[in-house]
């Protein structure tokens, strides 16, 4: 159900960079929305446009992709051809009447416990600005 | 095998702390109400000795195929389970790691309702994980005991006559006419001062009788397939192409002096020469009197190049020096910037150069010395940045301390062997406790292909090679999950439904690895993943139309069912 109180962010984070810095924000105690949950994964471009789909067909408000510096990926700059990939998602995306707002990416932000942080809590104060509901 | 049946859960409540923002019992409750749960323990510290004990007692008792483990995060103490559970019988990949503590207890402590609800979802997301996952059966490798290095000098004939006496037949493939690679052109080495062409002799003749190393001269790398423990290696040059093969290969492709063009008067004037061509002066025993200008750091340490070189300062200390003492009557100044001579013997030789009576002047890259001359180079003024003074030298010849570049081959052998190259060419090694490993399993990197180093370093590096080379191929298989790809943690390697394949071969293209083929199945094409090559990025699974190749650590299944549970 979109426009309850705290929107539902699902992210999909690269084990290498974000899932570290998700660690960190919590050893560092920091608060984070409450509404996000994490998905773990060996690298960004494990993401399938069907998965985000899937995402906002589920009800959920916003889909964050969090990988490593783009030149910077363990796998050989997967995560470059991952953003190419999700960009054209994100066009797709308003064909489906979903603002692409609501699939963020973020490459390199993740590894530090107050940028993490920061990433999470703008992602999630540009859902909150968005219009509550379907759009007509 | 699918674990749908029989799991077993464990939540760890980490000494208690995760109590005070978390209700253990919801979540114990939630956990025995997944479907194929049949037991849930709790403990308050899975991770310390006693915990440890209990967590196989259980196993050991219940039998279960999976295991759902929730506490903290899987960075933390995964590999520890894993490696645990794999002891006692399980599968370590049959392990869900549910963090419950840093993602939610801890960055949700304000709000204890809140952190509950969230572990129940996020014990019900690794539970839908666990449950869809596919055990994958690992690969059996055969591994060649055979080895093939390119290029022959100080690094390469080190490492190759290193493996040829662990008993590992060598390919040493050489694209000049005769081995040594810079070495040939060397008079003197530091910091020994051992003659160049002596210790060619020696490392010559380590090679040359041995029935063990094939050499191949003017010969060069044409194309490369396979993986560790079995390359197949294109060779071109010589009577023809010919295919090695090779259990592992040995990159010591060396570099080369920039050949500096517009600086100093390089060039123009006659008399101002590389430090490379000094060499040879030296090495034909030309008449070296008079007075002599090094100027340091010509070409390196500026913004387009800057990285120090690392040999300049102590090849120049070394020629300094040797000009003063064969010819008393000759002057040597020194134009450094900083001097690098780091460790016992090279800050002796930067002593005994003084001793030998080498001037040393010191300029700022904000005023760098002018080279002067008509034809012929006359002059050099230098503002001595420590005295503040400028000084003009009567000169008969200037010598420049170029920096060492990659070689320019080294982008091709990158791309056929999915190797990384740092922003100057030079080939990366995996990380700082395998330094000697590049990060395609099975090819190793030595000498100056990997940054610049003396002749003394580049053999220790070869030799280095060598023993990392023998360790790998002592046995006669191995198995592909040994070669962690990504710092010692294997990537889930990625699967194929070949009925559901239609071979189109977008995973193909796709594929930053370059892990995955196409091959005859059923009187078609479909597409087969190597096992050691891929690292499950995903890349390919997201681009099949069809679904038919999945990574195993998160395949399209456990991923939508994962996302039903997130906010259930």
């Amino acid at each position: 159900m979109r426009g309850s109180m705290e929107p539902k962010v699902l992210i999909f984070a690269c084990d290498w960079c974000p899932g570290l810095g998700s660690d960190r924000a919590g050893q560092d105690r920091l608060s984070l929305p409450s509404g996000f949950r994490l998905v773990r994964l060996d690298c960004a471009a494990q993401v399938s446009g069907e998965w985000v789909i899937k995402a906002f067909s589920e009800g959920i408000d916003g889909v964050m992709v969090m990988g490593c510096h783009l030149d910077a990926c363990r796998h050989q700059g997967a995560n470059h051809r991952a953003h190419k990939k999700l960009e054209t998602l994100r066009w797709l995306l308003d064909g489906l009447r979903i603002e692409p707002e609501r699939l963020c990416l973020s490459w390199g932000m993740g590894r530090e416990a107050l940028p993490f942080q920061a990433e999470v809590q703008k992602f999630v104060s540009t859902l909150k600005l968005l219009k509550t509901g379907e759009k007509a | 095998m699918s674990l749908k049946e029989r799991i077993g859960a464990f939540l760890c409540t980490c000494g208690k702390t995760l109590g005070r923002s978390l209700s253990i019992e919801d979540l114990k409750s939630q956990a025995l109400r997944l479907p194929g749960v049949f037991f849930c323990q709790v403990h308050d510290a899975l991770c310390q000795e006693d915990g440890q004990a209990f967590l196989k007692e259980q196993i050991q008792s219940f039998h279960p195929d999976g295991v759902l483990l929730a506490g903290c995060s899987p960075r933390g103490h995964g590999a520890l389970f894993q490696r645990l559970i794999s002891q006692w019988g399980l599968d370590g990949e049959a392990l869900e790691v549910v963090d419950i503590r840093e993602g939610c207890a801890w960055v949700h402590a304000d709000n204890p309702d809140v952190a509950s609800a969230k572990a129940q979802n996020l014990l019900r997301m690794g539970w839908a994980k666990l449950s869809r996952k596919e055990l994958s059966r690992d690969a059996s490798i055969p591994l060649l005991k055979s080895a093939l290095v390119v290029g022959s000098g100080p690094a390469g004939m080190a490492a190759a006559s290193a493996m040829a006496g662990q008993g590992l037949r060598v390919y040493l493939v050489e694209k000049d006419g005769t081995m040594g690679g810079w070495l040939r052109r060397l008079s003197f080495l530091y910091p020994s001062g051992d003659e160049g062409a002596n210790i060619l002799q020696r490392l010559k003749q380590e090679i040359e009788p041995s029935l063990l190393i094939t050499v191949f001269l003017e010969h060069e790398i044409a194309g490369a397939r396979g993986y560790v423990g079995n390359f197949q290696v294109h060779l071109r040059g010589g009577e023809g192409p010919k295919t090695i093969r090779a259990g592992a290969v040995v990159l010591a492709t060396g570099a080369q002096p920039l050949v500096p063009q517009g600086l100093f008067n390089y060039g123009e004037l006659k008399g101002v020469m590389a430090q490379e061509e000094l060499e040879s002066q030296l090495l034909r025993g030309q008449n070296l009197g008079g007075t002599t200008a090094f100027i340091q750091c010509a070409g390196s340490r500026i913004p387009q190049r800057p990285y120090c070189s690392s040999i300049c300062c102590p090849v120049a200390l070394k020629n300094a020096r040797l000009i003063r003492l064969r010819w008393p009557q000759s002057r040597v100044f020194l134009l450094y910037r900083d001097m690098m001579a780091p460790g016992v013997d090279l800050e002796h030789l930067y002593h005994q150069a003084m001793d030998a009576g080498v001037r040393f002047l010191r300029y700022s890259p904000e005023h760098p010395p002018l080279v002067e001359g008509m034809d012929c180079v006359q002059r050099v003024k230098v503002l001595d940045s420590l005295s503040g003074r400028e000084t003009a030298l009567e000169i008969d010849r200037v010598v420049l301390s170029t920096p060492l570049l990659a070689n320019p081959q080294n982008a091709e052998l990158a791309g056929m062997l999915s190797l990384l190259t740092d922003d100057y060419g030079f080939f990366c090694d995996r990380n700082l406790l395998e330094p000697n490993r590049t990060v395609t399993p099975g090819v190793y990197v030595c000498g100056t292909s990997r940054w610049p180093c003396s002749v003394q370093e580049a053999i220790l590096q070869g030799q280095a090679v060598a023993a990392s080379v023998a360790a790998l191929l002592r046995a006669q298989r191995a198995k592909a999950s040994d070669f962690g790809v990504l710092d010692g943690v294997k990537g889930w390697p990625a699967v194929v439904n070949e009925s559901a394949c239609s071979g189109c071969g977008n995973c193909f293209q796709a594929c930053p690895m370059k892990a995955i083929g196409l091959q005859p199945f059923d009187g078609r094409r479909v597409a087969r993943v190597n096992k050691v090559r891929c690292t499950g990025c995903g890349t390919c699974a997201t681009l099949c139309s069809g679904g038919a190749i999945q990574t195993q650590s998160l395949s399209d299944s456990m991923a939508i069912k994962m996302i039903q549970e997130a906010f259930k």
